[in-house]
């Protein structure tokens, strides 16, 4: 695995985790709609 | 949540994270563990994620982000079918037809995608069991392979030898059903509520005994994890320059989120004007990256290299999924249980998908003919029936399956998406799209997606179509003049577009009977804000 590879992987991983994490903590934190 | 409004639908969503885990749920499916890494590897590997992730930016969320707003706009004016669903878009009831689209997709998907799905769980169960040509040491899972789905004659299935097959496949129908008819909040919701989280618990156990495997474990050849994870992540950047590979993005993007599908505009239009759809969707999307990339993208092809090599990059999504890992499950230590797990996370992610293909149907045949459940679930599951049966025993060289998948599970979902794409941009417009899409919403959307729903979508997703149908229709085209099972699998989606096509007409004149058409024509044009 090059430096380039780990970069990649870590890079992608990073933001989807990042997106979903920031995203699940607000849907599940905001009030009930009605 | 989503209760029922004034003409809103009656059926609904019991929680804000249900209808995300559903969509997410429709969403994963096989593509995501064998399909992308597969396409990846053959792109450029870590090089793809660059324009996979361009792609996803440009046309996979603001498509999904449109299905959401214009699925809870129809439904607030009380359709949740397809055919309902456009008609209230164009404000014309002669655009219904061109929702017998989002009703052949997803019933005719389900036709042959219920039989892979019973492939996993067949898998898992003979795991379970320690099967001999799996687990055995003389295992074969070629032979494996080729026996459970009858892949060499027509009718084998039918013969002493399919018999588990289709005891299995008759469960996995009933189940299916079993779900269907419980609901959208009962059936649906609190299902996925629980396999997405079963999902990713079995994914991950998977994942750290292919990240922690030894690098002297026999039969990998001195191949250790990191080599794995480099012949998956490691970038070829001349695959950049090769359009080829911004097209394997953008066509895997598509396909992942399942937009053009029919169903995430029938799961959103159960949703009220409070719920918010760019959140919402953003995290629906979200969830299936996280599958695809951090579970799929680590698992499946870094495990195939390892035990068998550089070949893994060059098989299939079957071969992959059927052949590769079965095959280094053989040779990894405590395979058998790692099997079944793998096989038993497929086949979970395979229900989630299934289910959501007979919301939108059974919601056409429940508001077309006032149809109770029971009886559209009946009505449905004759029609699903038939069709799985069709495709079982056409098995030879899964020339039937291939075929459905190819003119139905592919060209017409091309053909949907770009539809709704122009419909979304063209006719409802997409200054009313920004309302719509921000009513109940947290976030703001900046107004240049919607600019990209407009000109870049429609241009991107035609530009993809027209490059696919060169690469791919060709083959398709002369194995019709071939093979009888194609032609017959023509005929099959032929006669299921006709059958949708009348019950469509005649659902359309109930409406303008009924005068349901009218009181959808009466709403406001724009959804009020409180």
């Amino acid at each position: 695995m090059t430096p380039a590879g780990w970069t990649i992987m870590a890079l992608s991983i990073g933001t989807v985790l990042t997106t979903l994490g920031f995203c699940l903590y607000r849907v599940l934190t905001l009030p009930p709609a009605e | 949540m989503t209760g029922p409004e004034a003409a809103g639908p009656a059926d609904g969503w019991k929680s804000r994270i249900g209808v995300i885990l559903a969509v997410a749920g429709s969403a994963v499916g096989l593509g995501n563990f064998l399909r992308f890494p597969g396409q990846a590897a053959q792109n450029g590997g870590g090089a793809f994620l660059l324009p996979y992730f361009i792609s996803l930016l440009i046309l996979g969320i603001p498509l999904a982000w449109a299905e959401w707003t214009i699925g809870r706009y129809a439904g607030q004016r009380g359709f949740t079918s397809a055919p309902g669903i456009f008609s209230v878009l164009c404000r014309d009831l002669r655009a219904r037809y061109l929702g017998v689209l989002g009703l052949l997709i997803p019933l005719v998907i389900y036709m042959y995608y219920v039989v892979i799905e019973a492939w996993c769980l067949a898998y898992a169960w003979h795991y379970l069991v320690g099967t001999e040509l799996l687990v055995g040491k003389e295992g074969d899972v070629g032979e494996f392979f080729d026996g459970l789905v009858g892949v060499k004659t027509d009718g084998s299935l039918f013969g002493d030898g399919g018999r588990t097959l289709l005891v299995i496949v008759g469960l996995t129908f009933v189940l299916n059903f079993v779900l269907i008819y419980r609901g959208v909040g009962k059936g649906i919701e609190l299902f996925c509520k629980t396999a997405i989280p079963l999902m990713v618990v079995l994914a991950v156990i998977v994942l750290i005994r292919v990240l922690t495997l030894p690098a002297d474990t026999p039969g990998t050849d001195g191949r250790s994890v990191t080599d794995g994870l480099g012949f998956m992540w490691n970038p070829d950047t001349s695959a950049l320059t090769d359009p080829k590979t911004w097209l394997a993005a953008a066509g895997q993007i598509f396909f992942s989120l399942s937009v053009g599908f029919g169903v995430v505009i029938n799961y959103s239009s159960y949703l009220s004007k409070r719920d918010d759809v760019a959140r919402s969707g953003l995290t629906a999307c979200s969830m299936n990256e996280f599958f695809e990339v951090c579970l799929g993208g680590l698992i499946t092809l870094p495990a195939a290299f390892i035990f068998l090599g550089a070949a893994a990059g060059g098989m299939g999504t079957f071969g992959l999924g059927f052949n590769a890992l079965p095959e280094v499950f053989l040779t990894m230590p405590g395979g058998q249980f790692f099997g079944f797990a793998w096989f038993f996370m497929l086949f979970t992610a395979a229900m989630t998908s299934s289910i959501s293909m007979l919301q939108p149907v059974i919601a056409f045949l429940e508001e077309g003919f006032d149809l109770p459940r029971p009886a559209s679930a009946a009505i449905l599951g004759l029609i699903g029936l038939g069709g799985s049966a069709f495709v079982l025993y056409f098995s030879a060289g899964l020339t039937a399956l291939d075929t459905l998948d190819f003119w139905v599970g592919t060209f017409a979902i091309f053909l949907l998406a770009m539809a709704q794409s122009v419909i979304y941009g063209w006719v409802f417009g997409v200054e009313r799209g920004h309302r719509e899409m921000h009513l109940g919403s947290h976030i703001r959307v900046p107004f240049f997606v919607q600019l990209i729903l407009k000109y870049v979508v429609p241009l991107y997703m035609g530009v993809i179509f027209v490059a696919f149908c060169v690469q791919n229709a060709p083959g398709y085209v002369t194995a019709l003049s071939d093979k009888v099972s194609a032609q017959l699998s023509i005929g099959l989606i032929v006669a299921v577009i006709a059958f949708l096509a009348l019950m469509t007409h005649l659902a359309g004149n109930r409406w303008q009977s009924s005068g349901r058409w009218q009181a959808a024509l009466d709403a406001p044009i724009d959804t009020p804000e409180d």
